[in-house]
């Protein structure tokens, strides 16, 4: 992208890169990679780094509910840009428990404070389910239900975006029997501006690249039926697989570390659930493309989609349990019982009828 | 004349605790630790298959990533009986490893360094003394004055904005602040650099473990990451060369960077040497096998207990002495709260008796004799800390040659007594000599994994025990871990395949518990108290206390 | 008592049936491999198993898509015998009736089957249960196959079920629909046999050659008149 010393707007970025300390060609870097994560044409580049450099930083307020943190952290791994870039440089993130430097009463007035002063206008990051059952009791912050906390950010933001599966759709917490009703933010407030980036955890570019999107075009990025992203899971992971030759040839892993196993073959009969899962990591990889579930030698478990808790396990298997037996009821045994079933029922029959027949026939006189 | 104080929420952690303390004449006299979330995980597991366990649990947390992972198989592969091929423990040694240095690391800079260090005073530090400054404590090739001046110009164009993001509202000047302005710039800078390093050396786990947070090659009864050096898609040597390269990495930071900066701050703050030292009982079960098969007793990490008054004797531990009481907390047990119960026969059945939400007004601790969502898991009915204190002062009670000799250095570098390991320094002290310990640990683990490649070993599994056929019709185990904030255990119990009870008495369920029947306090109420309080409204020095624990509340009550 | 052959199955009814037959058998063998593939590790000769076999699942889900959609034009404008109307049997009075004959008939309690000359009511049921499964695989089958492609048409159709039910439980009710295929063949299989052993009216035959024959005083039928 060529430098035009002319243009306003870009001088304004210079001098705003310049107070902020970054150099302008890692930035523009960045700004490339962004648009190529986003699928967007070069030409982008440009709208997204006037975008990211304007120095009204939209304000964050990041909420931590029924979670493990595990998306934080995995926000913490980011690089382009870094979880200090977005900290420092892009972002005003206002409130976050987990690198909040005051606690208690004090935070609890940055969210008040963050929430009027930004009404309408602030992104709502939430990571964790929200529990609903007897009244809120299993989930309180500074004394309020996370039922009430939710609602309030999350009701006056500009926009909501769930990272991780647990503020998606529920999480592991609402896997049967869901002891603490935990639902996920869409469920609870099902009309609010939002999108998903389920993942357990969210894998970071998903998240930068939301947030860009954002920042550049005012808008979140077009989203499928269950509100998650196109660009980060507009395709299943088995149709991206690096092994799916390997599916296609019939050339599976049948015991772990056998030598299929060693030599990158499919993990289908490990149960793998790539073929049923909507994600990206086949491309972005984890940790800056180091690595990857099925890369790394173990199935997909489907982390990120809705109700993988109860639909993708056993994790070594290849389809769920009947519901309400016992793990090891499959639909193979529950079904060739019946298949057996029919069986044994025809032949008892057939007996018996023929027996019918002869006394019927006697009877008649043949 | 006595206060009662609220501190909600705790940040800087990971979870949801309040803490409600009683203050009196500037000094905290009592003290309650209260998690105000559960999750209901242990239900959930029932009936679900044993070898799923560790994917659920590992979500326990995801700062702690990977712990829960480690002891769940552990607990199948002690039910079952299945035999964990080398190559899968020393895989696992330096997915655990890496985990401690790196959640030791942000812990301390990240989670902790704020208590100390003062943002706004790093903003008038002299760049060039500071920089001599970082030189006399170590030869960190960054620390030059223009390095310093970048940092301290970031900062101040950040801080020129108005608008402070998550450093807005703190406590900076408060008098509690020790440290001169070139050691908090000095702070500062670490706490950019670290970020920068977290994010690099974790990827010891994508490489190993496919992802962090959440590695996801584990298996109860090996690794599910093949090795072979003959092959494209399997451990070889090319991929060995890489995680040793960011081990060598995690190590350079520990020893540069973070040992010295503890190092050269620790004097301005000794009077916290004195402060938090709590209920002084020390638990640790052993970690990090080297060998196949290998004892406990023989880990890298041996198991012990010491109690405080009886220092340096460490006397050695069994699992049958571990209860957990609920008399304050939320749950009920079916017969009576009262009675501690063994984890095998564990019950998590919730019973919130607690204030309705919204009572932002009102002390939790007030209520009822319920007052947590923590249990209270106690040995030999008395309160233990566990954690990296825990270990570095078994360890160094037992012995233990390299931890005797950091702790050493470090107590006569602060001319400190030994004793003074009981305290709020002491636990952040220890913490740092561990991950000191375990970086170099994690290298000598990665040539013994290459040595056994070399010898062309490339097992990772206990395959004859995988499938649930194999296994004995009811079965119980337990699986331990030293996890970064101490000795974790899980507990299952197997009936037909399926897990029949499922319980996780977890570190920082040990250290957040609420009193149990005999009105014992747990340790953080109890470090809590004697803690000083300069501004009732500015609780810095309860979050001092608090953090030095490292608290997980995901954890403790998960 | 008068003897007589009627021709009840016109062509596209038998040609439907014996289409779907073998589309089905082809489903299950492929289907069965899809699952769990029991093949063992092919060599560089052979390299494509489960490629091919899903293109066999795949053409022969095809004609059983094809073959559906005309015996459902046939429901239409047929012969009374193959009216979509007549497989409800249990709508009427007299198909209650005879459908309660039906059962006493399994049940051993009579020793003759009521008059009918299409299928008889407990096998209109059972078939129209048949009928509604084997559109389930068609749908369940290729929403499971559009998902390659989120952008195409076939996910246009079918993909909506996915923001209902879960992929997983999508696939695994594909795969217990084809144990209840199975169950039905033996059942059915079974029915004819004795139906031509006790009824000799021709039932096992009728579906090749479309003719079923026996006493014209037994046939009161059920259903809608013929045209
Ligand atoms: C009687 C009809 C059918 C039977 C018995 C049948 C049987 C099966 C079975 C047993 C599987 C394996 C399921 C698993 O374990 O995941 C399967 C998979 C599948 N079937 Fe069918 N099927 C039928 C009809 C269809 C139809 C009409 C289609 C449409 C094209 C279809 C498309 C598929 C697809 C796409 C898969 C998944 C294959 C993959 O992802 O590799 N099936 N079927
Ligand atoms: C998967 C395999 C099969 C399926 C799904 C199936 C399904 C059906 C259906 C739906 C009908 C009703 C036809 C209509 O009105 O359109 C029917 C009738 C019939 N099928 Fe099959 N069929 C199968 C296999 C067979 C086989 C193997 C035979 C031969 C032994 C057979 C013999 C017949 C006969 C004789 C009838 C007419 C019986 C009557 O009057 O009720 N079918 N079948
Ligand atoms: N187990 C575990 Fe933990 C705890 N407590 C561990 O280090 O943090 Ni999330
Ligand atoms: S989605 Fe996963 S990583 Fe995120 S909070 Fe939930 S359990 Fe943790
Ligand atoms: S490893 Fe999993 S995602 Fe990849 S091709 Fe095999 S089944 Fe599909
Ligand atoms: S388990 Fe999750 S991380 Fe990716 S490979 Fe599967 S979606
Ligand atoms: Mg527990």
């Amino acid at each position: 992208m060529a430098h035009d010393p002319h243009n306003p707007r870009e001088t304004a970025l210079e001098q705003y890169l310049e107070s902020r300390g970054v150099d302008r060609r890692s930035f523009l870097k960045f700004c490339t990679a962004v648009t190529a994560t986003l699928a967007l044409p070069a030409s982008f580049a440009r709208k997204v780094a006037a975008a990211v450099a304007a120095d009204d930083r939209p304000s964050v307020i990041w909420l931590h509910l029924q979670e493990c943190t595990g998306d934080t952290e995995s926000f913490l791994r980011a690089s382009r840009p870094t979880a200090a870039e977005v900290i420092l440089d892009y972002l005003s993130v206002d409130y976050h428990e987990t690198i909040m430097a005051a606690a208690g009463h004090q935070v609890e007035e940055v969210r008040r404070h963050t929430m009027e002063q930004y009404k309408g206008k602030y992104i709502a990051v939430v990571e964790g389910g929200i529990p609903t059952k007897d009244g809120g009791v299993y989930g309180c912050i500074g004394g309020h239900s996370m039922v009430d906390v939710v609602t309030e950010v999350c009701g006056n933001a500009a926009a909501t975006i769930c990272v991780g599966t647990c503020s998606a759709y529920g999480g592991i917490q609402a896997a049967a029997p869901n002891p603490t009703g935990a639902v996920g933010v869409g469920e609870l407030l099902p009309s609010i501006p939002l999108v998903n980036l389920p993942g357990c955890p969210l894998n970071a570019p998903n998240l930068t690249a939301t947030i860009v999107h954002f920042l550049t075009f005012g808008t979140l990025p077009r989203t499928d039926s269950l509100k998650r992203p196109l660009f980060a899971y507009g395709k299943r992971i088995h149709d991206n697989c690096e092994r799916r030759a390997h599916f296609d040839a019939g050339q599976f892993v049948e015991r772990w570390g056998d030598p299929g196993h060693r030599q990158g073959w499919c993990l289908y009969k490990m149960g793998c659930k790539g073929p049923a899962t909507s994600h990206n990591c086949p491309q972005v990889r984890w940790n800056d493309g180091l690595g990857w579930p099925v890369g790394q030698g173990h199935g997909c478990v489907g982390c990120s989609e809705p109700g993988f808790w109860d639909t993708m396990g056993p994790l070594y298997e290849r389809l769920p349990n009947v519901p309400g037996f016992g793990v090891e009821t499959t639909a193979t045994k529950v079904g060739l019982g019946i298949m057996a079933a029919t069986a044994a029922g025809v032949a008892v029959h057939g007996v018996a009828k023929s027996i019918q027949l002869r006394a019927v026939e006697k009877k008649e006189g043949n | 004349m006595a206060k009662k104080i609220v501190v909600d929420p705790i940040t800087r952690i990971e979870g949801h605790l309040r803490i409600e303390a009683q203050v009196e004449d500037g000094v905290i006299t009592d003290a309650w630790s209260i998690g105000t979330m559960w999750r209901g995980i242990e239900k959930i597991l029932v009936g679900r298959d044993p070898r799923d366990a560790w994917y659920w649990t590992q979500r326990f947390c995801g700062v702690c990533t990977t712990v829960h992972a480690m002891a769940s198989i552990r607990a199948v592969e002690d039910a079952v009986g299945m035999t964990v091929p080398l190559n899968a423990e020393l895989i696992r040694n330096l997915i655990m490893g890496i985990q401690n240095v790196q959640d030791h690391v942000i812990h301390f800079y990240h989670l902790h360094a704020l208590d100390w260090v003062d943002i706004v005073s790093a903003l008038s530090a002299d760049p060039g003394a500071t920089a001599r400054l970082a030189q006399s404590v170590s030869d960190w090739p960054k620390s030059s004055k223009t390095y310093f001046k970048a940092v301290q110009d970031r900062v101040k164009a950040f801080v020129g904005t108005k608008r402070l993001g998550p450093f807005a509202n703190a406590y900076w000047g408060h008098p509690a602040y020790k440290l001169p302005p070139e050691a908090n710039l000095m702070g500062v800078a670490h706490y950019l650099e670290a970020l920068d390093w977290q994010r690099e050396v974790i990827k010891v786990h994508a490489i190993l473990g496919s992802k962090n947070p959440h590695p996801q090659t584990f298996l109860a009864g090996g690794i599910s990451l093949p090795v072979d050096p003959d092959a494209q898609n399997a451990l070889n040597a090319d991929k060995i060369a890489q995680v040793r390269e960011l081990l060598v990495q995690a190590n350079a930071f520990v020893e540069k960077v973070y040992i010295p900066y503890l190092l050269a701050v620790a004097p301005f703050y000794l009077d916290w040497a004195g402060i938090g030292g709590g209920v002084q009982n020390y638990l640790t079960f052993g970690d990090f096998p080297t060998a196949e098969g290998q004892r406990r007793e023989d880990y890298w990490l041996k198991p012990g207990q010491v109690r405080s008054g009886a220092f340096p004797d460490a006397k050695p531990v069994r699992a049958e002495a571990i209860a957990e009481y609920v008399t304050h907390s939320w749950y009920r047990y079916a017969g009576g709260d009262d009675q501690g119960l063994a984890p095998w026969q564990g019950e998590t059945e919730p019973d919130y008796t607690g204030p309705k939400p919204p009572y932002p007004d009102k002390f939790v601790s007030d209520e009822d004799a319920k007052y947590s969502w923590v249990k209270a898991p106690r040995y030999e009915d008395t309160p233990f800390e566990v954690g990296p204190l825990a270990r570095m002062v078994v360890g160094y009670a037992q012995g233990h040659p390299e931890i005797k000799a950091v702790v050493d250095l470090v107590l006569q570098k602060l001319g400190a007594p030994a004793s003074a390991l009981f305290s709020t320094l002491g636990r952040t002290a220890a913490r740092g000599i561990e991950a000191l310990l375990l970086s170099r640990q994690n290298l000598e683990w990665v040539d013994l994994l290459a040595e056994n490649l070399g010898r062309g070993d490339t097992r990772i599994q206990d395959n004859a025990r995988w499938d649930p056929s194999a296994w004995p019709a009811e079965a119980e185990g337990v699986g331990f871990h030293e996890a970064p904030r101490g000795m974790l255990s899980h507990w299952i119990r197997i009936k037909n395949g399926e897990i029949a009870n499922y319980q996780a008495v977890v570190p920082s369920t040990w250290n957040a518990s609420p009193r149990d029947p005999k009105g014992q306090r747990g340790p953080y109420e109890q470090a809590l108290i004697g803690t000083p309080i300069a501004d009732p409204d500015q609780p810095l020095e309860i979050l001092r206390t608090i953090h030095s624990f490292d608290p997980c509340l995901a954890c403790a009550v998960h | 008592m008068r003897r007589i052959v009627v021709k009840v199955w016109e062509f596209p009814v038998r040609l439907v049936h014996w289409t779907n037959f073998l589309a089905i058998l082809v489903l299950c063998a492929t289907g069965a491999y899809i699952h769990w593939p029991f093949l063992s590790t092919p060599t560089t000769a052979f390299p494509y198993v489960m490629g091919w076999m899903r293109l066999a699942h795949f053409v022969a889900g095809w004609a059983l898509l094809a073959g559906l959609l005309v015996r459902l034009y046939w429901g239409l404008v047929g012969n009374r015998y193959a009216r979509i109307g007549t497989f409800f049997p249990y709508l009427t009075r007299q198909g209650r009736k005879s459908f309660l004959g039906v059962l006493r008939y399994y049940a051993l309690l009579s020793p003759r089957l009521p008059p009918h000359l299409g299928h008889n009511a407990l096998a209109l049921t059972v078939y129209s249960g048949i009928f509604a499964v084997m559109a389930f695989q068609v749908v369940s089958g290729f929403a499971l196959l559009g998902q390659a492609d989120p952008s195409g048409t076939t996910y246009l159709l079918t993909g909506w079920i996915f923001s209902f039910v879960s992929n997983g439980w999508v696939r695994f009710a594909h795969y217990a629909a084809t144990f209840v295929m199975g169950a039905f063949l033996i059942a059915h299989v079974y029915a004819m046999w004795v139906s031509d052993l006790a009824e000799r009216d021709g039932t096992s035959g009728s579906l090749f050659s479309g003719y079923k024959y026996g006493e014209l005083e037994e046939f009161e039928d059920f259903g809608p008149r013929p045209r």
